[in-house]
């Protein structure tokens, strides 16, 4: 992750520039609307983008089952689940999902990728992920009725993979909210609170740091605050939270306000698949980070 | 016989300013300008107080009497003294949307009732949002989504439970879900292993496969329901949240208005429709704060009548009187290219403005106005205001618009109109004498008395206040007084035409102004009469010029047969004016044939052809009682050569023929008006200030020598009311007024000879001007008798001209 640090009296980079963004495409409205983002991303920070269609191994394997059938999400209706036709349907899905990304690619100037694995979907996305990468994933809001019980593909794949993951609904963030922080647990809290702060500045909005409980504003992160502050113009404000859990945290936000979230990979909630549940409840995107 | 020509007191009744007890007329300021209007008042009077349907008014007289005056004078007295009519008020009509409701509540609180809208529109759209943003609503509606998205997974997790118990994969497709067997790392069966597997094994799983689908197929099936329900209690909440923002608002207001059904009714549905539309509410915002305003105009009060600073009952004047200024109209305003309307852009018209008062109508405007006549008879027969626009008669728009609900209508109106307005109506429209059924007839004159004097003495003092011109003394109020006289042609009756009297008084004005004067003299009114006379006598004078040069022949002087001259009156515009006209005759013998030449060249009017007969017979009758009249005559208006009608010169016909039967000159120095009836007797005759004008002029130019002047009837010297110039004249002895009862009368003025009575054997005397004229036609009647008695050819008169059967077959 390219962070410009503001920590110092100078700003230096702590780490080597992002190269890639990577966006995860299928046909839903949610990964319509991470492949713009991703191609906005990839456009600020000059990197490349790569957009990965992953052919499900598993899905592949059951329309191979002489008994499988598909179940209709919005009749309830069964009908047979061919493989031929399966690979057909795959086949043409990659075609337009290609011509999507060259489109997006193309107005924004950008250098753009188009790859398709076949294989089971975190695996995938985390062979083609590197650990300076971003993965942008869609959160599809009719998944999000039933995924939570199967797992969602956004929350599955923050979980799995090594790389930031950004997960963009399809509604457009209001632009006067403010950027939300949960304080890192861990013994350097430098990455997440900088990625926040520097999205925060990108936007010119407000940063709001939800403090642990137990804990207060440490002497670093005041310092740090009271420096950004002042360098941008827009003020930090600290608000605490009873405890870390999925619920509360979505509380939190929605008394703050928050227009986007930014939270460590390491931090509690994340840390069952349960708290991955979090990246469902939410209306704005998130941004999960190591 | 001596006919004794008038005096000069006869042919001008003087208004003595002795008999005026004041100097100027700023003495008199105060007085009305009703006088002489008793039976219109009373009428008024009447028609006002019946309350029933129908008894509308129609106010009769020509222009510039003063009807619109002394009707609004009356009807603001009366009105003053009336209850003040209640305020109208027009809202939005939640059930159909295009029936906007009326409300009626007593003056000043319709205004009220305005500002308590707007002001509870104004705190709807804060409380509103605010109820909305609570915290409280947010986590009521994070927990009814949290809820229904618990019980989508609870049923989910149960499946994909006891699908992982059976080694079961649930996994998600393009359009849904499928299942699969799992193999001992998680990942679905490779499709070549599962077909390995004994068959019971696959049967197995097959079967658990099956009964999942099913299971999920329920699940599936049930979540239209359990979203329905879900959006139930969402709806629940936004009408909770609604209630609780705008409930204790509304409470308020229904406290205070209570004694307003209409209005208890207009809160109710801002509550329902508050309630019913809160999703759309609180969707709103931002860009779409017009269409927020919008909705809220819904709620807000069009005040259509506003009664709150009147005092009494309205006295309306509508002076364009439209089908829409009638019973008002719904304007349109143009949106995104559509024509779009609402409630508020509901305009009042005349009637609504003047319920429960008196609308003032001008009768000729509103027949001339396309259905304007038709709208006021429906709005007067149903007692409501249709507010409809006239496109929707006749299908020329079609648009949205609106119907708002008719008001109840209770007002008099008035019309004002000629009266050949208001006969037509009578005759040719059934529906006029229903509602109408007052008429207020409004005198054009009224008697000239010592106390009618003083009255119209002060109608003059109010006119001149009304007019703003400089106060007049008594001269010149007396000068006005004899003037009104003139214009009734009458000298014992007053004109009460004050439109005419108000223009006169500004005119003298500006004499006064010119010579300085603080006062209007009577110079200063006979320089306006004169001026007004001069203005309109460019026709007059050309043909005064035309007579000195004999262009047109016209004799003052001397003596001749068959000749006499006549009198005719020409209207130019408000002007009339005299002139002579020369009336010649011939005679021969015929069989008793009068041709009118007037009539024969198509020029003359009925009442001149029934003059003529009038004529003829009583000529018959006197001088051929026994016998044939064996007479062919015919009778002509000398340069004559537009039309003429009536029958006043009669007399003057019969004088003329007279002379010649009779070879008695007549005297040219003498003009005849008047017209004769079968008896002979002389009857009254109208303008005959003017004729006798138009004569003296023309004789004063050539030089009046004392035997001049003009017989007219002797029921016309009341009507005398001459110029100044005559009655200095008259009363100088150079020019005479000779009053005529009988045609025998002019014919020994004009002859100088003896007309001559009939004796008891009915001849007449010798050397009298009837015994020439008998003698005359007694010859032309042995003549006849002679001359057909034998082969029954044409006769010849005593002048040797052939008299033709054709002739004479043309008076059958």
């Amino acid at each position: 992750m390219a962070i410009t640090s503001v920590t110092g009296k100078t700003a230096v980079k702590s780490e080597p520039a992002v190269t890639r963004i990577l966006v995860l495409l299928d046909d839903t409205r949610g990964a319509r609307a991470a492949l713009e983002t991703a191609a906005d991303l990839a456009a600020h920070q000059h990197a490349e983008l790569v957009g990965l269609f992953v052919e499900d191994t598993d899905l592949l394997r059951s329309a191979g089952l002489p008994f499988s059938h598909e179940i209709s999400m919005t009749s309830g209706q069964t009908r047979p689940l061919e493989a031929a036709l399966v690979e057909r349907e795959l086949r043409e899905r990659a075609r337009l999902l290609e011509q999507a990304l060259a489109s997006a690619g193309t107005r924004r100037a950008l250098r753009w990728r188009f790859e398709v694995g076949r294989d089971r979907l975190e695996r995938a996305a985390d062979t083609a992920a590197e650990p300076r990468d971003t993965l942008v994933v869609g959160r599809n809001g009719w998944r999000r009725h039933y995924g939570p019980a199967m797992g969602s593909v956004a929350s599955r794949l923050a979980r799995a993979t090594r790389c930031s993951v950004l997960v963009v609904g399809e509604e457009r963030p209001r632009h006067d909210r403010p950027v939300v922080v949960l304080q890192p647990g861990g013994d350097d809290p430098s990455p997440t609170l900088d990625t926040a702060i520097r999205l925060a500045r990108d936007r010119s909005r407000p940063l709001c740091i939800l403090l642990r409980p137990g804990s207060g504003p440490s002497a670093e992160l005041e310092r740090l605050a009271g420096e950004w502050s002042r360098r941008v113009g827009t003020p930090i404000r600290f608000e605490h939270i009873a405890d870390t859990r999925a619920p509360t945290l979505v509380e939190a936000l929605h008394r703050a306000e928050g227009q986007a979230l930014v939270i460590s990979r390491a931090s509690e909630p994340l840390a069952t698949a349960e708290g991955y549940r979090l990246l469902d409840e939410l209306d704005v995107p998130v941004l999960v980070i190591d | 016989m001596t006919i004794t020509p008038l005096t000069a007191d006869q042919v001008y009744q003087r208004c003595d300013p002795a008999a005026l007890d004041f100097d100027t007329t700023d003495e008199l300021r105060g007085a009305g300008t009703i006088i002489g209007q008793e039976r219109a008042i009373e009428a008024l009077r009447l028609g006002t107080g019946v309350r029933n349907n129908g008894f509308n008014l129609f106010v009769l007289g020509p222009g510039g009497v003063g009807k619109h005056e002394v009707v609004s004078q009356f009807l603001h007295e009366r009105a003053s003294g009336e209850a003040t009519p209640p305020d109208w008020c027009l809202v939005h009509d939640f059930n159909t949307g295009n029936r906007p409701r009326l409300i009626r509540l007593p003056p000043g609180d319709g205004r009220r009732l305005c500002k308590v809208i707007e002001d509870l529109v104004q705190e709807l759209r804060t409380a509103l949002p605010a109820a909305f943003e609570s915290d409280e609503f947010q986590r009521r509606m994070r927990e009814l989504q949290q809820e229904m998205g618990q019980r989508h997974q609870q049923a989910f997790r149960e499946i994909q439970e006891a699908a992982d118990q059976q080694g079961i994969a649930l996994l998600q497709t393009q359009n849904g879900f499928t299942f699969a067997p799992k193999d001992e790392n998680g990942e679905v069966m490779d499709p070549e292993r599962f077909r390995e597997l004994p068959e019971e094994r696959r049967e197995a799983i097959e079967k658990a496969v099956g009964e999942l689908q099913e299971r999920l197929q329920a699940v599936i099936q049930q979540m239209p329901r359990w979203r329905k329900e879900a959006q139930e209690k969402i709806r629940s909440l936004h009408e909770e949240m609604a209630v609780f923002a705008v409930g204790h608002l509304l409470e308020d207001l229904h406290g205070k208005w209570a004694d307003y059904p209409g209005v208890i009714g207009h809160l109710d549905a801002i509550r329902e429709d508050v309630t019913a539309n809160v999703e759309a509410l609180i969707g709103q915002g931002g860009e779409q704060g017009q269409s927020l305003q919008a909705f809220f105009r819904r709620y807000e009060v069009n005040l259509l009548v506003d009664n709150a600073e009147q005092q009494g009952a309205r006295v309306v004047y509508e002076d364009m009187p439209s089908h829409q200024r009638l019973v008002g109209r719904v304007e349109h305003q143009v949106h995104q290219g559509a024509l779009v309307t609402d409630h508020h852009l509901v305009r009042a018209g005349a009637l609504h403005r003047a319920n429960g008062g008196y609308l003032i109508l001008d009768a000729r405007k509103v027949l001339t106005q396309p259905l304007a006549w038709e709208s006021l008879k429906r709005a007067l027969f149903s007692r409501r205001v249709h507010t409809e626009p006239p496109e929707q008669y006749f299908s020329l728009i079609s648009t949205v618009t609106l119907e708002p609900e008719p008001m109840p209508l209770d007002v008099k109106v008035i019309l004002l109109g000629e009266r050949s307005l208001y006969y037509l109506l009578t005759a040719y429209d059934p529906d006029f004498a229903e509602l109408f059924k007052i008429e207020a007839d409004f005198e054009e004159d009224l008697a000239r008395t010592d106390e009618s004097i003083h009255d119209y003495a002060r109608l003059v003092a109010t006119l001149a206040g009304e007019r703003e011109v400089r106060p007049l003394d008594r001269q010149a109020v007396a000068r006005v007084i004899e003037h009104a006289s003139r214009m009734a042609d009458d000298s014992e009756r007053l004109s009460i035409h004050n439109r005419a009297i108000g223009d006169l008084l500004v005119e003298a004005n500006q004499w006064a102004i010119r010579d300085d004067s603080r006062n209007i003299r009577a110079d200063d009114i006979q320089q306006a009469i004169d001026h007004q006379v001069y203005r309109a006598s460019r026709v007059r004078e050309n043909i005064d010029r035309a007579i000195q040069r004999e262009t047109l022949l016209i004799d003052t002087a001397g003596s001749a047969v068959g000749q006499v001259n006549g009198l005719s009156v020409m209207q130019l515009g408000g002007q009339a004016f005299g002139r002579p006209a020369r009336i010649t005759a011939t005679a021969r013998l015929g069989r008793g044939h009068m041709v009118d030449i007037e009539r024969e060249a198509k020029l003359g009017g009925n009442i001149h052809s029934k003059g003529m007969m009038i004529l003829s017979n009583l000529l018959a009758s006197r001088f051929a009682g026994e016998a044939p009249l064996s007479l062919a005559a015919s009778i002509a208006f000398e340069q004559s050569y537009g039309g003429i009608d009536g029958d006043s010169a009669s007399v003057a016909e019969y004088c003329v023929l007279c002379s010649v039967l009779s070879g008695h000159g007549l005297a040219q120095g003498i003009a005849v008006t008047g017209s004769v009836n079968q008896h002979g007797q002389v009857q009254a005759v109208g303008g005959v200030n003017e004729k006798i004008e138009g004569f003296f002029d023309v004789c004063s130019q050539r030089g009046l020598d004392g035997r001049q002047g003009v017989a007219l009837p002797r029921a016309n010297i009341a009507n005398l009311m001459l110029h100044p110039r005559v009655v200095d004249a008259v009363a100088a002895g150079r020019f005479h007024i000779w009053p005529l009862s009988h045609v025998d009368d002019a014919l020994t003025l004009l002859t100088g000879t003896e007309a001559g009575v009939v004796d008891a054997d009915g001849h007449f005397p010798d050397g009298t001007v009837n015994r020439a004229v008998a003698d005359r036609l007694r010859h032309f009647a042995k003549l006849a008798e002679r001359r057909s008695g034998g082969d029954g050819a044409a006769v010849k008169s005593d002048n040797g001209d052939n008299v033709g059967d054709g002739e004479d077959g043309r008076e059958e």
